[in-house]
């Protein structure tokens, strides 16, 4: 049951007059504070505690914010952006009530695509299914990148948290392909960075094309989780889409065996992604109800697709993956690649939905908990990662779901140990399970994303005091009135 | 009404998945129904699984296997690919080595894997379909 915790927002002014004024701003059929509205913005999918919100907003433009934040600001009320609530890190639960900001409802307008420049210039409420059918129906030549998530997740809350997609073997973490935002800061301003700077009241269109020279601010907002202003505008990078695309499958024997795998295939240049999953995750998409493996078993499938603009292209990027391939195996190393599409079919085609993205993995919801230990990791670790983080599952009786990744040709990697369970009735020992995961993981250097508030606070335990000094002086500078997304990494 | 196990590891999952295709089939059915026969398939590098023929039903075991198997097959998973796929026929396979076969001499069964297994494989392989959700709801 979510209760709203005893506060003191409404010192300065009472909740009475901030509805009216919300009624005034956004008109009535945009605000609501009825129970039944609110419940649903007051959890996710994670164990993290629900609170409600005291008002939920939909926004139609930025007059409509440039107000509502100087009045939350005059009155130190909190604002919480919002897109579609399927972040896992309770990154939208009103941790201290006040004004939730739902973007997805009419903030979630493509405004423009550049072909020349490749870019997209999205309102914030966009979300993925909206883009991949916009591009395919009107520039099919263009292509974005897409995760692990629903079609119904937003791009720019992804762009923004450094989500990784599936060209991240290439372009690495999605707040590199962020051109341009606008904001709107605490006084109420609206800001645009980028090469959009240009343009005293309105950018051009096609100014969205870059984010430097100039010092880089966009760095002031990108992973802060709506802690330091409401970000209006973005524009993501499109990148050309090749007609050939092939991909392919390891099959890797071995717990450990897995990571020189992806490191030699991510160094070959010749892949757009490589995502690796447990076997458990991949029997958890055919419908096993508790997977778990059985001796004889393989212990991760890679998968590797590739594109090119013409067949021979291609082929040469198989010839490498092949060599690669058969380096690793006279090292010893127990793999064998197989084309996924003639793979699939005979296995089963339900694995597809790893390969088709973005995409519903219905089986990781259905029990209604879902929650992770998403990190950036150390590529060199991600061996010892591997062999103890898998025991903590087995202890906890739950099957180990481990979800990997190599971004920017193996500069750096992912290592997501995810947890689905049964929200409301195993939340204690999921949250058990997943606090001893984030000890082993944050001692092997690994840097969680889309963090709850609980593991902000062990992070900031181990963080060097002038990281955090910056860090609380940008807030505080930022958002001096603490009314964006307050309590997000302790703040 | 032919019943298949629906198998809880990759290869049974595997193995499910083929011979379902052709589950609603009128010539599969007469095939495999009351064949009461025990196959033994290995795909290297993986592990045997015992696929049970008895009476209406089609069950798969990975572990404590009969002791009467009637017909014992090893290949690897490029080799069943290749199959499946039409770049190699069973015969040349066969002779390459890289299909091997234990039971030979039993031409009867070993016909009958053939006409079940590997036409099978042949026939999900064909099927141009890659989207789960427009296969054929009644089999698979």
């Amino acid at each position: 049951m979510t209760e709203t915790k005893q506060r003191n927002l409404y010192d300065k002014v009472s909740k009475e007059e901030v509805e009216e004024k919300l009624i005034e701003i956004f008109g009535l059929e945009n605000v609501t504070r009825k129970a039944v509205d609110l419940y649903p913005y007051s959890y996710d999918m994670t164990e993290c505690e629900a609170h409600m919100p005291d008002f939920v907003v939909l926004p139609e433009n930025n007059d409509q914010l440039v107000k509502l934040v100087k009045f939350c600001s005059d009155n130190a009320i909190p604002i919480v952006p919002y897109i579609s609530g399927n972040n896992v890190g309770g990154l939208t639960i009103p941790e201290k009530g006040g004004i939730l900001v739902d973007f997805g409802k009419k903030m979630n307008r493509i405004l423009h695509i550049d072909e020349n420049m490749m870019y997209a210039l999205l309102e914030p409420g966009v979300t993925f299914g909206q883009l991949y059918k916009y591009l395919e129906e009107n520039y099919p030549h263009l292509r974005y990148s897409y995760p692990f998530a629903p079609p119904y997740a937003g791009v720019v809350g992804n762009a923004i948290l450094s989500g990784m997609n599936n060209l991240s073997c290439k372009i690495g973490s999605m707040g590199d392909s962020i051109n341009g935002l606008e904001v709107i800061t605490a006084d109420g301003s609206i800001a645009r960075i980028g090469s959009c700077f240009y343009g005293k009241d309105k950018a051009d269109d096609d100014s969205w094309w870059c984010r430097y020279p100039m010092p880089d601010l966009m760095g002031l907002f990108i992973n802060w989780q709506g802690m330091t202003g409401l970000v209006t505008k973005c524009a993501v990078q499109l990148w050309p889409n090749p007609p050939y695309k092939k991909t392919y499958l390891a099959i890797v024997f071995g717990l450990e065996a897995i990571a020189p795998v992806m490191r030699e295939v991510g160094r070959t240049e010749v892949v757009d992604d490589i995502s690796a999953v447990s076997t458990e995750v991949v029997k958890m998409a055919i419908e096993i109800p508790e997977p778990t493996k059985i001796e004889g078993e393989p212990d991760f499938a890679a998968l590797f697709p590739m594109s090119a603009k013409t067949e021979n292209l291609l082929n040469a990027k198989k010839e490498i993956l092949d060599s690669t391939i058969q380096k690793l195996k006279n090292q010893g190393i127990k793999v064998i690649l197989v084309d996924v599409d003639e793979f699939s079919k005979l296995f089963n085609l339900r694995v597809r939905c790893y390969l088709d993205l973005p995409s519903v993995v219905l089986t990781l919801v259905e029990y209604s908990g879902l929650t992770w230990f998403g990190s950036y990791a150390p590529t060199h670790k991600l061996e010892e990662l591997i062999s103890e983080v898998y025991p903590i599952f087995l202890k906890y009786d739950v099957s180990p779901f481990i979800y990997m990744k190599i971004m920017k040709h193996a500069h750096y990697g992912i290592f997501r140990p995810i947890i689905r369970y049964k929200k409301f009735e195993d939340e204690e020992k999921i949250h058990q399970l997943l606090d001893e995961i984030t000890e082993v993981c944050i001692g092997k250097g690994c840097i969680p994303y889309k963090t709850p508030v609980w593991m902000t606070e062990k992070m900031r335990k181990e963080i060097n005091p002038g990281w955090l000094q910056l860090f609380d002086k940008i807030k505080n500078c930022m958002d001096p009135n603490n009314i964006f997304n307050p309590g997000r990494w302790n703040t | 009404m032919l019943s298949i196990q629906k198998g809880e590891d990759l290869l049974s999952i595997s193995l499910n998945n083929i011979l379902s295709f052709r589950k609603e089939e009128e010539e599969f059915r007469e095939l495999v129904i009351d064949w009461n026969k025990n196959i033994m398939i290995e795909i290297l590098d993986f592990y045997p699984v015992e696929v049970i023929f008895k009476g209406n039903q089609i069950k798969f075991k990975t572990s404590n296997f009969d002791d009467k198997i009637h017909l014992k097959v090893k290949m690897d998973l490029e080799t069943l690919l290749d199959i499946a796929y039409l770049r190699i026929n069973p015969i040349t396979a066969v002779l390459k080595r890289k299909l091997k076969i234990k039971g030979l001499l039993k031409v009867g069964t070993l016909l009958k894997f053939m006409k079940i297994f590997l036409n099978s494989m042949k026939m999900v392989a064909a099927n141009p379909n890659l989207n789960y959700y427009e296969q054929d709801k009644k089999t698979r």
